[in-house]
């Protein structure tokens, strides 16, 4: 618990620094639990939703609120880097999005990985607390079609995009990683 | 500005923190249809509820679906997916085949293989990877039922009224959905014996098998149900020592000269059969072995043995104690406990339906269920009037000789037309693939039952050998299609297979003639 004078708040509890979103703050009411976003806009999720909210008008809601959770995003390149990031994190809920490479001006060679990021990166909210998130750029498209790369052979992967949850039979693969309804089971249900 | 909020907002804290919560606003239940919150609630997340809710849920119908699965005495849980995905089939099939495998690996020899003695077989192996296969299936049905927005809960449903279903949660806690139409698909679970002290502390049933960490070892499997014989099979085939105690009859229900060439091939291969035995109770040891003890009817003598596992395999039971059933007036078959229902999966309450293995009088089968849960679904969406049929439907029991069959059984078409009025056309035959392998081929062999008269329609297909279901399918379309034993006799065979046999028939029962197939 600190204040932070940056934020103007109390704070409840602080960011992780490789976490990109969340810091969870009680708002000056006493009342209101806000999830603060790393771009600097107040959010609540009301009912799993998220809503815009200022700061004053905070004060004038007492609300029940979803806490969102903490996690921990890692990126990693290519199968041998992979497989460290797992190894270093025995024991957690690890959850990884494999996706082509992309190239140096941000964009991939596989389309559906493409579109599905935004899906996946929509509902990152909602992993579970203390979780992992492993983004993970697989390779250029000729190493991918290669049918005996790594990820392929090892991993059982069989396209890209693929969200999984490590250790799990739970998987979503091209098509369904487009649906933001399936992703949000995988993050948020057993 | 005045968010709705669900009344259930606890469910919604992950955080360990208790923060404080204040409910301030009124709680508002949307009721899209209407005057119910679903067009359709299923009970049972089964083969039969999962195939009905989908297909709701596609023509455009408002449902959710409560599965629940209450453990075993043994403390056995598994996922969404029913009996059929987690304690029945799938594993079964899988198991069924580790065993076949085996069987294989020392007929390979044989065929030239180089394969150093001896082949053993590690349960922990195979029980993760079937486990691991379940789990898969599990995830796959949430998958599609989220993508087909039918709604998934984790709940044990009951009928509160006609139109309003109880969902519990372990701990006890309520919640309620109304419906304009409910559907029952709870299935059944194993059954243990009532009056054989220490069968329940110490046995364990087929759903507790598929998901035992270690192997059974010497295993006591009770019971002459397909499900004994099945589980039975697997375990001799992967090496445990299994014996089966056999009240009276096996396979009950099915042709009994099949069951016999089954059973014949079980007994040859290393199962043991304890007929005419009722076991009279079940002691644990001090180093942790069961010590039971049976009555031999026949001999009418007290013996008494010692095993690692005792499989209780002696019949399912319907879920339907728990559903609140006679409150609402729903009627129930007393002696058998299941729902009497109607061609339609009617129930006595007008809108509520049963079908599946819950449905009196129905085959206990997958296929079955999922067939007519869509077609119920189809109409109560209104989309259509066709009734499920369920005649002539095939079945396989997977023991290490395989039985298939379709249609009537020998002693059911002589029990319908009468012995003059049918025909039953038989054969011995050995598969090819036992030559080389030096595979005793007794109890391969096939069955055509048909009318004696007339066009010879057949009446009824059984098979024991290799591959049966797969042989079976086909035939089965055959006698959809009122095959006549001339139709059968035009096909021409596959060569070679077992299943051209059945196009090769010629010898019956009643001219006494010796039935082996010799040579092409």
């Amino acid at each position: 618990m600190g204040w932070c004078p940056f934020k103007n708040l109390w704070l409840a509890r602080k960011c992780n620094q490789s976490c990109q979103c969340v810091c969870v703050c009680v708002c000056v009411c006493a009342e209101c639990v806000i999830i603060y976003r790393s771009y600097h806009r107040l959010l609540i999720i009301i009912d799993n939703d998220l809503v815009l909210f200022t700061p004053q008008a905070l004060c004038l809601l007492p609300i029940s609120v979803c806490i969102m959770s903490l996690y921990e995003e890692v990126k990693v390149h290519g199968y041998a880097e992979f497989c460290k990031a797992v190894s270093d994190r025995k024991g957690k809920d690890i959850f990884a999005y494999f996706s082509g490479d992309k190239d140096a001006d941000g964009n991939s060679w596989c389309p559906d990985c493409v579109k599905a990021e935004p899906t996946v990166r929509g509902e990152i909210s909602h992993l579970p607390e203390g979780s992992v998130f492993i983004y993970c750029q697989v390779g250029q498209r000729d190493y991918w079609k290669n049918p005996n790369n790594d990820f392929k052979k090892t991993l059982k992967l069989s396209g890209v995009p693929t969200l999984l949850r490590y250790g799990t039979p739970q998987k979503l693969v091209e098509e369904e990683c487009f649906k933001a309804n399936l992703v949000r089971m995988m993050f948020t249900e057993d | 500005m005045g968010p709705l909020i669900q009344n259930n907002m606890a469910a919604f804290f992950k955080s360990r923190h208790r923060w404080k919560r204040t409910s301030c606003f009124t709680i508002l239940t949307r009721n899209l249809t209407g005057k119910y919150d679903y067009d359709l609630v299923v009970i049972g997340g089964g083969s039969g509820g999962l195939a009905c809710s989908k297909e709701a849920a596609q023509l455009g119908q408002k449902v959710a679906v409560l599965d629940y699965v209450e453990p075993s005495a043994k403390g056995t849980k598994w996922g969404l997916g029913g009996t059929c995905v987690n304690v029945g089939c799938i594993p079964k099939k899988l198991m069924h085949q580790a065993a076949l495998l085996g069987t294989a690996v020392k007929d390979a020899r044989k065929y030239g293989w180089k394969i150093k003695d001896p082949v053993s077989h590690d349960w922990e192996t195979m029980a993760e990877a079937v486990q691991n296969h379940v789990r898969s299936l599990n995830w796959g049905h949430r998958v599609q039922l989220k993508d087909k927005k039918v709604k998934y809960l984790n709940l044990k449903g009951s009928l509160l009224d006609e139109h309003t279903v109880r969902g519990m949660t372990k701990s006890g806690k309520e919640s309620f959905l109304t419906a304009k139409n409910i559907v029952i698909a709870t299935g059944g679970r194993p059954k243990y014996p009532t009056d054989i002290p220490g069968a329940m502390e110490h046995g364990i049933t087929s759903d507790d098998i598929f998901w035992l960490k270690e192997a059974p070892g010497k295993t006591l499997v009770v019971g002459a149900s397909y499900v004994a014989l099945e589980c039975a099979g697997f375990l001799t085939g992967i090496g445990q020592d299994t014996k089966v105690m056999v009240r009276s009859i096996a396979l009950r229900g099915f042709d009994q000269q099949m069951a016999g060439l089954v059973t014949d091939h079980m007994q040859a291969y290393g199962t043991r059969f304890a007929w005419g035995c009722v076991p009279q109770r079940v002691d644990k040891l001090p180093s942790g072995a069961l010590q039971v003890t049976w009555a031999d009817t026949r001999t009418g003598k007290e013996e008494t043995d010692s095993f690692d596992s005792v499989l209780w395999a002696v019949g399912r039971a319907p879920e339907a104690k728990a559903l609140g059933l006679d409150k609402v007036g729903v009627e129930v078959n007393r002696e058998t406990g299941k729902i009497v229902v109607g061609a339609d999966e009617s129930t006595s309450v007008s809108n509520i339906y049963a079908f599946g293995d819950i449905g009196e009088g129905r085959p206990e089968l997958t296929p079955t269920a999922v067939k007519a849960g869509r077609l119920l679904a189809r109409r109560l969406a209104g989309q259509s009037t066709q009734l499920m049929d369920y005649d002539n439907v095939a079945t396989t029991v997977f023991t290490p000789l395989e039985y298939s069959c379709v249609g009537l059984s020998e002693e059911e078409a002589v029990g319908r037309h009468g012995q003059d009025a049918i025909e039953v056309y038989h054969a011995f035959y050995k598969p090819l693939e036992f030559t080389v392998a030096e595979r005793d081929a007794s109890q391969c062999y096939i069955k055509v039952v048909c009318e004696r008269g007339g066009e010879q329609r057949i009446l009824g297909l059984h098979y024991t050998g290799p591959n049966a279901g797969e042989v079976m399918q086909g035939f089965s379309l055959a006698l959809r299609c009122g095959a006549t034993l001339s139709h059968l006799k035009e096909t021409v065979g596959i060569h070679p297979t077992c299943a051209e046999e059945l196009t090769k028939v010629s010898i019956t029962k009643r001219s006494g003639l010796d039935a082996t197939v010799t040579g092409c």
